[in-house]
């Protein structure tokens, strides 16, 4: 008994020490592809010991090099959900192997929202020209099914009340078009998929008077089936099957330049990566301008978040410039860019908590 | 530094314990003072010094009083600049901003706050230091001698941060002999994977509970706040409990036996049972150096009842510097009071069942006056405690689905019925099997301790960050 107890002394410490020494003495990794974020090297960790920095530094790097982290994430998430927990990391774990984004209406700053559509109102009297506001809904209000029982949401409805009240801006409604069909949203991310931004230009197209092209005509092209965005990354449950992801054609000889750099309209080599959704036009910029010489003509300036980034594909048919602004990333004051670039039309497409 | 911690688990430990291990006997005492102060210094890197300084002080107060002297009142005069300097630093350091903002509120002056730091740990070792002080004082102890014995004693790692506060009578004699096998240092190991256990498994996952109902505490409906506050009654009982059982079982690994802090305190039946269950080494501090010296219950009920008030106000205080905690100790001081006075017999006479539940009641709603720091918070979570949203709605079936199994686990453990289950058990299995499963079993733990504690550094963002 008592060289079973020696042993298992020597077996703690060691074990402890193992990982310390495991992790300290490997190669570090700078990128975490599931975390979307810099990870803390041997490079990187701090040498003032009187503020506490090299401390702190220390565990971090102890934390983000664990050969195993990832494993460690998935097992607890597994755990967690083992337990009766149905949400994890900020992700509804919803039914038929779906996750949902945790939003409700405390996330929601009503009042910014309001502010904002002032100001895109403004816009339109200001300049004569035409602004239609795109609320996007969230899976969480289209797929209330999906949810877990009692799961809070936020009040969709009160939003665009919001944006309806605006006298000079028009409002599409996308409510009705993306409500209880799953194929219109991602799985394993938080944006809406290539059909659910066809439910919206279907509709765009109808406000215009134009007919929407079929879908099939679009050449839609299943780019790949191992697809698992960014909820994956906040719950990474081994049980969420990968999805696809499907894009449609777009017209040949478009130009695409994104804060000065030309870039292609599908950056392909994002399809290699984790973050898969940044083949449309390589993520976020703040200004981005696309021409289309063979459209019939037109400029669309679009004041954007990452979700209209699935709708221009469908949009650049029918303009021949559109120009688009990230007012996150792009501090330009909207009366200005509007003067210079003579629109004929602004639009303003984004995730509706977040209008 | 913190136990867990992964600096702490994969570094520190293992190093001081084979360290420790190799050394002889008579530097184990000045090797222990030295990591105790690495210890500190990791998280307190100024602090320290702050520390270094009351070991010294309490150190010199003690070969003075403890020379034979005819002259009572020099002695006096000591003990009297210990305990002003030792409370005087606890109380600069930790209750002058609570001063000034009280006094500027009351009389509208604007003197500007300090915004001193607390020091990490310095509740504690005051105490303990205090403690040694006035014993020796007494006459109850010889001073201690040794710098480094003494240094070790008020700065020992396992207790420094969080308790248990040891008095110096009780260890005095483990300071120079203590004895050291496998089998205690085994034990140790699995009474400090207990402890983190209670910490990471149990306490931090259902503090995600009260973290959720507390953000939205002004329109919780009655059972989702009541929820809520059960939440945290489990947090900050597998919390401070679990950092006890870590304290212990890493005294034990180097040869101490530390007194117990807490005693399955959620099966009390009346507060005064819940009391002599919690926190125990506080009340018995408490006991010690402020109601017994008072006059306890040697100079009639109606100074009994005002020493108990001076007593729960203290520890109110103790607790934190703010008005709620004052206001925690003296609800507690209501019913203790009131129980000494006709409530205890009364108790008695009925169901154990019925005291429990009552205690249980107590006791939540006291957490909750703990949790809230501004009467605001605190009177609009009261007011939803008792109905002024409602009776429940969707999200709590949602809550309770999410976290039942949890709290069904948390009163399991709290309840101690898995470990005298287990008894029971080892006591029908040959001895030593029993014993080898507790050790399997501890390993399995840490892992999955370990796993818990990565897994809370997780941090993803939906768009890059650098």
């Amino acid at each position: 008994m008592k060289k079973l107890r020696i042993c298992f002394i020597a077996v703690y410490l060691l074990l402890l020490a193992g990982i310390g020494v495991w992790t300290l003495a490997g190669k570090d990794r700078s990128f975490s592809e599931n975390e979307n974020r810099m990870l803390r090297t041997k490079a990187d960790v701090s040498r003032s010991i009187a503020d506490g920095a090299f401390q702190s530094d220390l565990e971090t790097l102890l934390a983000d090099q664990f050969p195993l982290r990832d494993r460690a994430v998935a097992l607890q998430a597994e755990l967690r959900k083992a337990l009766g927990e149905r949400e994890i990391g900020g992700a509804y774990l919803g039914s038929g192997s779906r996750l949902l984004q945790k939003i409700t209406d405390a996330d929601v700053d009503v009042a910014a929202i309001a502010k904002d559509a002032r100001k895109y109102a403004c816009l339109c009297a200001d300049t004569g020209i035409p602004v239609t506001l795109i609320p996007v809904p969230s899976a969480v209000c289209s797929l209330p099914e999906a949810l877990p029982d009692g799961a809070p949401a936020y009040d969709l409805d009160r939003v665009y009340a919001i944006l309806q009240a605006c006298d000079d801006a028009g409002v599409l409604d996308l409510r009705d078009a993306l409500r209880g069909d799953g194929s219109l949203y991602y799985r394993t991310d938080h944006h809406w998929t290539t059909r659910g931004a066809f439910a919206a230009y279907r509709l765009w197209c109808e406000a215009h008077g134009k007919t929407a092209p079929d879908w099939d005509s679009l050449r839609p092209e299943t780019v790949t089936r191992d697809f698992r965005g960014s909820l994956y990354s906040k719950a990474p449950l081994p049980g969420i099957a990968p999805e696809s992801m499907e894009l449609i054609a777009v017209p040949e000889h478009l130009s695409v330049t994104a804060d000065g750099a030309e870039i292609d309209f599908y950056d392909r080599e994002a399809l290699h990566t984790k973050d898969k959704y940044n083949v449309f036009l390589s993520g976020n910029h703040g200004l981005v301008v696309i021409e289309n010489p063979d459209a019939a003509g037109g400029t669309l300036l679009l004041i954007k978040d990452s979700f209209a980034n699935s709708l221009v594909p469908f949009l650049i048919r029918d303009y021949a410039r559109i120009v688009m602004v990230d007012e996150r990333y792009a501090p330009v004051r909207l009366r200005d860019l509007a003067e210079q670039e003579q629109p004929d039309e602004i639009a303003v497409i984004k995730e509706a908590c977040n209008f | 530094m913190v136990f867990s911690s992964a600096v702490f688990l994969c570094l520190f430990l293992p190093a001081v314990t084979a360290l420790y291990l190799m050394l002889p006997r008579g530097f184990r005492n000045g090797f222990l003072f030295a990591a105790s102060l690495l210890f500190y210094a990791w998280g307190e890197p100024l602090y320290l010094f702050l520390m270094l300084f009351s070991i010294a002080f309490n150190y010199g107060c003690g070969l003075l009083l403890d020379r034979p002297s005819r002259s009572e009142v020099g002695r006096r005069a000591v003990l009297i600049a210990a305990v002003a300097v030792n409370i005087g630093l606890l109380g600069l350091f930790k209750y002058t901003d609570f001063a000034l903002d009280s006094l500027n509120r009351l009389t509208g002056s604007a003197i500007p706050l300090l915004k001193l730091a607390l020091p990490v740990g310095i509740s504690f070792y005051t105490f303990q230091a205090l403690s040694y002080t006035v014993d020796v004082y007494r006459r109850r102890v010889k001073a201690q001698r040794n710098f480094l014995d003494f240094g070790m004693y008020v700065s020992l790692f396992p207790q420094l941060i969080a308790g248990p506060i040891v008095r110096y009578t009780e260890i005095e004699s483990q300071l120079k002999r203590r004895s050291l096998s496998p089998e205690q240092m085994a034990q140790g190991l699995i009474r400090f994977t207990a402890g983190l256990c209670k910490k990471v498994l149990l306490a931090n996952q259902i503090g995600v509970l009260w973290d959720r109902i507390s953000a939205s505490a002004q329109t919780a409906p009655a059972l989702t706040a009541w929820l809520g506050a059960l939440a945290f009654t489990f947090q900050i009982y597998f919390d401070f409990s679990g950092y006890s059982d870590m304290a212990i079982g890493l005294g034990k690994l180097f040869g101490f036996a530390f007194p117990e802090n807490f005693r399955y305190p959620y099966r009390a039946v009346s507060v005064t049972d819940f009391w002599r269950r919690w926190h125990i080494t506080l009340s018995a501090w408490f006991r010690e150096y402020v109601y017994i010296p008072l006059g306890g219950n040697r100079r009639g009920r109606g100074r009994q009842i005002l020493n108990l008030f001076l007593v729960w106000l203290l520890t109110g205080l103790w607790h934190g510097a703010g008005v709620n905690f004052i206001l925690w100790g003296l609800y507690f001081f209501v019913f203790l009071a009131a129980e000494k006075l006709f409530l205890g017999r009364l108790l008695q006479k009925l169901p154990r069942a019925v005291g429990w539940f009552c205690t249980m009641a107590v006791v939540v709603f006291s957490w909750v006056i703990f949790a809230c720091d501004s009467p605001a918070l605190l009177g609009s979570y009261a007011a939803a405690l008792f109905g002024a949203n409602g009776l429940a709605d969707a999200q709590t079936l949602y809550l309770l689905r999410s976290f039942g199994a949890l709290l069904v686990l948390c009163a399991a453990a709290a309840s101690g019925l898995p470990l005298r289950l287990w008894r029971a058990v080892c006591a029908r299995i040959p001895k030593n099997a029993g014993e080898a499963a507790e050790l399997v079993a501890s390993l399995g733990a840490l892992a999955a301790s370990f796993v818990f504690l990565i897994s809370g550094t997780y941090n993803p963002f939906l768009y890059f960050r650098f």
